[in-house]
This record gives structure tokens, sequence and C-alpha cells, in this order.
């Protein structure tokens, strides 16, 4: 039967277990090798890529930029300011750096106040940001309430800020407000050095409305 | 005789799987990959700001979304289930390794290198087609392979690859939308967790369908034939894997333009995949199908088996529900099932013959006495011939 001769030509895997002798440090000699290249796909997926993304530095903002978080609202990074990452407008968050200080924003739907949600957003953190002093509330230029508070870590002090603006036209499922975190860290001897620059990115928040409504005031870059 | 060796050890059919393999470079590697991915998921679900409730609602939903998933998947194949120890294996090396320990650090490189060195607005439009098809499936494959080098002596055919290529997506999507889950309810300052997990779980669901299952699926069917064809060439293995492989990818890049050419290419990827799909399945139902005439022969030519029912047996599914809905038709629903049955038993033969790599084993011996239980207590008939 051809059948049974085209079966006849399969040749099977060997199923018998390797001798003492064919083992290295214990391990099958003849499993090495394909065991090893998978391993460098895995590698150059986990390890090397990330690597090479990491030797090429994004440039840093320029003055009079603005940035676009979770399509929702805009503020203006200072000066020299890098992006980590790709800052794409529509991305829920996004961290910014420089000389070793950070500011995390993040957005999205929000129900209640700027003082509600940074409550809810320590709360939720269950213990992650170690708070200290008196909240202070605010209300910027643009009109969105503000809550903040300082934080306090190990070589890591900063200021934890909350906003909330009315929602935007089709922002959201429902109708909640936007509401934004605001994250700074950095070495307690190098925060206060950057305390100016961040004082006036936050001052520079405003929901994406109003950047509609002020049409040509500036663009994304 | 008809010599049964190359059917039984080629089909790897009933063959046991076994997980503790200290000599085996590659059962080390699972165990330490799979033990990183644990600890980076856990980390990114720790790192999630929302309610532990939240998190375990999101688990919750996608569990019981894979379900369907996988009662699909475990029957696909109609001579063999795939070992449940395999297909758990699969699934946590998709869910834990492919996802966190590999994609999601090469996709946000790739998409970062996109936006550093041809711009922003590419990559946010272009950036995911021409990232996941090569980062994902590359890591989804690499499960397929693992389970290759840790029961080689089970994974041999293009059902075992594009089986356990599926679990391995299956796992992906799911541990991934865990977190999609819950950080789309971070998102949102967990103002209103629930009303946002069931969005996303409803979107992600609907196109989780047509997901990385099926992706990975029609990959692994070509790892699947090229490490099982050892009777074609290499040249022709390599052609035939490849074009799976690539087909995949060319899915998924179609299925993820949604930025550069909206809908219209998840309205080209979903039947591009059911294409894929069903050739895989043509693939994997052709050398199935010739290892049930070598082992069942004997039984034939010692009338235990028919030849129509080793026509049915061996021949495409849809010859089988035919055959099924013309007896129904004539002699009512018992003899179909009846009818049903008894070409289901007689595939259990072929795998105990295959296990055994023997017709008279005992094993064959006890599936034999049942198929003839099975006919005698629907006082079947032997089923007619086909009329094809």
């Amino acid at each position: 039967m051809a059948e049974t001769a085209r079966l006849t030509d399969m040749r099977p895997w060997h199923l018998e277990n390797r001798q003492v002798e064919e083992r290295w440090l214990g391990l099958d000699r003849r499993k090495l090798p394909p065991a090893l290249m998978l391993l460098a796909v895995i590698l150059l997926l986990a390890v090397v890529l990330p690597f090479i993304d990491r030797q090429i530095v994004a440039g840093a903002y320029e003055a009079g930029a603005t940035q676009t978080v979770h399509d929702q609202v805009v503020f203006a990074p200072a000066a020299g300011w890098i992006p980590d990452g790709t800052p794409a407008p529509s991305s829920p968050a996004l961290k910014i750096f420089r000389g070793g200080v950070s500011m995390e924003v993040a957005a999205g739907a929000w129900r209640g106040s700027a003082e509600e949600l940074l409550a809810n957003i320590r709360e939720t953190a269950r213990g992650y940001y170690q708070t200290g002093g008196e909240m202070r509330s605010f209300t910027l230029e643009s009109g969105m309430q503000g809550a903040g508070i300082n934080l306090y870590g190990v070589g890591n002090d900063g200021l934890l800020v909350a906003l909330v603006a009315p929602a935007t036209f089709g922002s959201h499922l429902d109708d909640r407000d936007i509401g934004v975190r605001i994250v700074v860290r950095g070495p307690a001897e190098l925060v206060p050095e950057y305390g100016a620059e961040v004082a006036a990115m936050l001052a520079s928040f405003r929901p994406l409305e109003n950047l509609l409504r002020d049409a040509g005031s500036g663009r994304d870059d | 005789m008809t010599d049964l060796r190359p059917a039984a050890e080629a089909s790897g059919w009933a063959l046991p799987v076994r997980l503790w393999q200290p000599h085996n470079p590659a059962f080390w590697l699972y165990a330490s990959l799979t033990a990183l991915g644990v600890f980076l998921w856990s980390r990114a679900l720790l790192q999630t700001h929302v309610a532990p409730s939240t998190l375990l609602v999101a688990v919750l939903l996608q569990a019981l979304y894979t379900l369907p998933f996988v009662w699909f998947i475990t029957r696909a194949d109609y001579y063999e289930r795939e070992p449940a120890k395999l297909c758990a294996l699969a699934f946590l090396w998709g869910g834990l390794v492919s996802t966190w320990v590999m994609s999601a650090p090469a996709n946000s490189a790739v998409l970062s290198l996109y936006g550093k060195l041809v711009g922003i607005d590419f990559a946010l439009a272009w950036g995911p087609a021409l990232t996941a098809p090569f980062t994902e499936e590359t890591a989804k494959l690499t499960g397929v392979v693992i389970m290759l080098l840790i029961a080689r002596q089970h994974v041999r055919s293009v059902y075992d690859g594009m089986l356990l290529g599926m679990f391995v997506g299956l796992g992906f999507q799911v541990f991934e939308n865990v977190k999609y889950l819950s950080s789309y309810a971070e998102t949102n300052f967990s103002s209103s967790p629930l009303t946002d997990m069931l969005f996303v779980f409803v979107m992600r669901g609907i196109s989780g369908i047509w997901g990385h299952w099926l992706f990975s699926g029609i990959a692994g069917a070509g790892v699947g034939y090229f490490i099982g064809a050892t009777d074609q060439s290499l040249a022709r293995r390599v052609v035939i894997a490849s074009a799976f492989i690539l087909f995949a990818m060319l899915c998924h890049g179609l299925f993820d333009a949604g930025g550069g050419i909206g809908l219209m290419g998840m309205g080209i990827a979903i039947p591009l995949m059911i294409f894929g799909i069903v050739v895989a399945w043509i693939f994997a139902g052709r050398r199935a199908r010739d290892w049930m005439r070598a082992l069942l022969q004997h039984d034939v030519d010692a009338g235990n088996v028919t030849e129509a029912e080793l026509a049915l047996l061996a021949g495409p599914q849809r010859d089988r529900r035919r055959h099924l809905r013309a007896i129904r038709r004539a002699q009512g629903k018992p003899a179909a099932l009846n009818c049903k049955k008894v070409l289901r038993t007689a595939t259990e033969l072929a795998r105990a013959i295959a296990a055994t790599n023997s017709p008279l084993s005992r094993e064959a011996e006890a599936v034999r006495a049942q198929l003839a239980r099975v006919r005698t207590a629907g006082g079947a008939r032997p089923a007619a011939p086909p009329s094809l």
C-alpha cells in the first residue's frame, strides 16, 4: 500500500534516554543546542531590544512645546525635560525627567473633587506613596481644581498632586470629569533645584477643550 | 500484518508526558522563565493601584472567558486530545513568559525606537502593526518549541503544533487581558471600576475571538509540520513551515493596523485567519488519517471494524457528519448516536494500538471489547458504505 510505504519512510524521533557519558553538568548534551538557541531568541526579545532602545536617547522638549495626555489634558513641559519612551498624546500616562527628577502624569475619568481624588490615589496605592505635611488645595489659571501633598521616601522626595476638570466632549463613557495624577520624584537634594520648572509645568495644565477653544495656541511635539 | 511501528511512533498518540526531567535543559529553561514570569506578572498587578476586589473580578472574568476556548481546542482534534498537562504548560508559558518576559519589553522597545527614529506619528499609526506580528508571534512560537523540547515523544504532528500554539496564544491573551482590565480601572482612578472593566472585557472579548489563539494556532501548525513531516524533504518542510508562520504574522499585522488603515485591516484579517486555520486543519487531518488506516488495518482484516467505518474514520470530518445525518434521517436519532459512539470507540482503539505498538495488547483488547458492547447495546449493524 502506497500510504504504508510513505509512513514507513518516516523517521521517528529517538525516544531512548541518553547515557551518563552523553551528559554535560547533568544535562543531556544532545538537547543543549536547541535549548540554547531558544534562550538566544528569548534574550533577543527581553534584553537586546530594550538595550538598543536605551542607547538611543530621545530629544528633549524645546521651549514652548506642549504635551497632551490621554487626549484629555495638555501641559507645557519645561525646555530640557526628556520624555521617557514614546510620548503619545493618546497614552493614559507618561513620564518625563531631567537630571534625576521625574514627573509622571496620568489622566482618566473621575467623579468628585480634587481632594477626593488625592485621597483615592493614596488609598488605592496601599501605602505606595509616603506622604507628609498638610494637603494644600489650589485653582489653576485654566480653572482646574487641584490638591497636593509632599512625598517622602528613602532618598526620594517629591510631590503628589491631583487635578480635576470638567469632562470634554466624548472623552468618557459617561458623565465623569477628568482627573489627573501627577507624581514628582527625585533625590531630596535635587528636587528643589527643579522646583521652579515643576511649578511652571503644574501651572500650565488645562483640559483639552480649553486648548481647542484657544485654537492656535500651541501644538504637540 | 501491517507494520504499525511507523504510524505508532509518528503519531505519538497516547504516549505519556513527563514533567520532571532534570536532565533536559528545556525543563530548567521552562521552570526558571515561568518563575520569572510569575514574578513580573504579579509585580505588574500589584503595582496597579486598584482595590484587590477589582483585581479579583478581572481574574474571574477572564477565567470564565477562557472556558469555551478550552472546550473548543481540547475537542478540535478528532483523533486525540492533547494531554492536559501539556496544554496547561503551553497556556502558562503563553500567559507568563511570552507576555511578560518577552513581548512586554520587546514591544515597548520597538515602539519607542519607531518613535525616536521615524517619528511619533508613524509610531502611533503603524507601530502596533509593525511590532506585534514580529515580537509577539516570535514570543508565542517559543512556547510551541519549548513544548517540543519538553515532550518530544508527544509533540510531533501538525495537530500538536496547531493546538499547543492555540493554548499558548490563549494564555497570552487571557493574562494580558487581566492586566488590561485592571489598568483601565486604574486609569480612571477606580471611580467606576466595574463599569470600566466590563467595557474593556466586552471589547477585548469580542476582538479576542479572532485574536492571539488563532494567530499562534496557524504559526504552530507550521512548526508541527516541520517536526512531523519527516518523510518530506527539508526544503519543503522549511517552505511550508515558514509560509504558515509568515501568514500568521501577516494576519496579526493587518489586525493591528487600525491606526493606519482603520477597520479595513481587521476586515481583511478575519477572512484570512479563517482561511489559514482551515488550511492548517486540512494539513493536520490528512496525516492523522494516514495513521488511522495503518493502525486499524488489522481490525478491518479481523472484522472488528468495517471497511466503511475505516473509510469514514480515515476520511474528512464532513464525510462523517454527512454519514451521521443520513443515518439519522433513515433510521432515527438513536441509530445515529450509536454509529457516532462506534466511530469514537474505533478511534480509541487506534490510540490504544498506537500507545502499545501492538494490536494484540491488553489495552487494545479492552477497547475492542468495548467496541463490541457498543455495537450490541445499540443493536447496530456495521455502518453502510458512505455514499460520497
